[in-house]
């Protein structure tokens, strides 16, 4: 299974993915760090990710092969992260096939209603030890 | 979301908003406060932490 984990910023929640996706499946999964900057894409690296790239069209390119994309919601939102989430790169990570798992934590001026208020890796654990799990475990 | 907030007294000693959805703290070579949020924003105070609560998730800092 191919996992594209995408941040940008300092990268810090995609590292907190990835680390917790190489605990739960090790070498079981590929995982690509996406970042929409270099530093994000480095932190991902050091977390453990299997191969990384960064910059819009490294993402767009990449995640036409990714069964999962995981990230925070920021990633489908035009012009997020300062303007790093361009919005081709909005647009392609919404509409590509991949299963997505967005993560409700966005420096936006938009807020998602009816979510459980969860610290970070809870809701990681969440998306890795039950959703990821279960559509792991049906392939 | 909910990780720690952190709050500074003001001269007034009223607790103001200083950084949400903090990640990190940690001291400085010169002996400073560096704050990292889980978004990457960063900042860095000359001053000490007051209190910290953490089953409310909330951190108190005083300037020097």
């Amino acid at each position: 299974m191919r996992i594209c984990v995408i941040d940008g910023q300092g990268g810090g929640i995609g590292s907190v993915i990835i680390r917790r996706l190489k605990d739960e499946f090790g070498e079981q999964v590929q995982v690509l760090a996406l970042g929409s900057n270099a530093i994000a894409t480095a932190q991902m690296m050091k977390a453990g990710a299997n191969r990384g790239a960064t910059g819009e069209n490294a993402i767009i390119w990449s995640i036409q092969d990714a069964d999962v994309i995981i990230g925070p919601i920021s990633i489908v939102l035009a012009n997020a992260m300062m303007g790093e989430i361009t919005p081709k790169v909005a647009a392609e990570v919404a509409s590509c096939k991949a299963k997505k798992f967005l993560l409700p934590l966005t420096q936006e001026n938009v807020e998602v209603a009816s979510v459980i208020r969860e610290p970070l890796p809870h809701q990681v654990d969440h998306i890795v030890g039950v959703r990821l799990k279960e559509m792991i475990s049906n392939v | 979301m909910c990780e720690a907030t952190a709050y500074i007294l003001n001269n007034a000693g009223e607790e103001e908003l200083y950084l949400s959805d903090v990640d990190l703290i940690e001291p400085t070579d010169d002996g400073k406060l560096r704050l990292v949020s889980i978004y990457g924003e960063q900042k860095t105070l000359a001053g000490r932490i007051k209190s910290m609560s953490l089953v409310n998730h909330r951190v108190v800092l005083a300037a020097d």
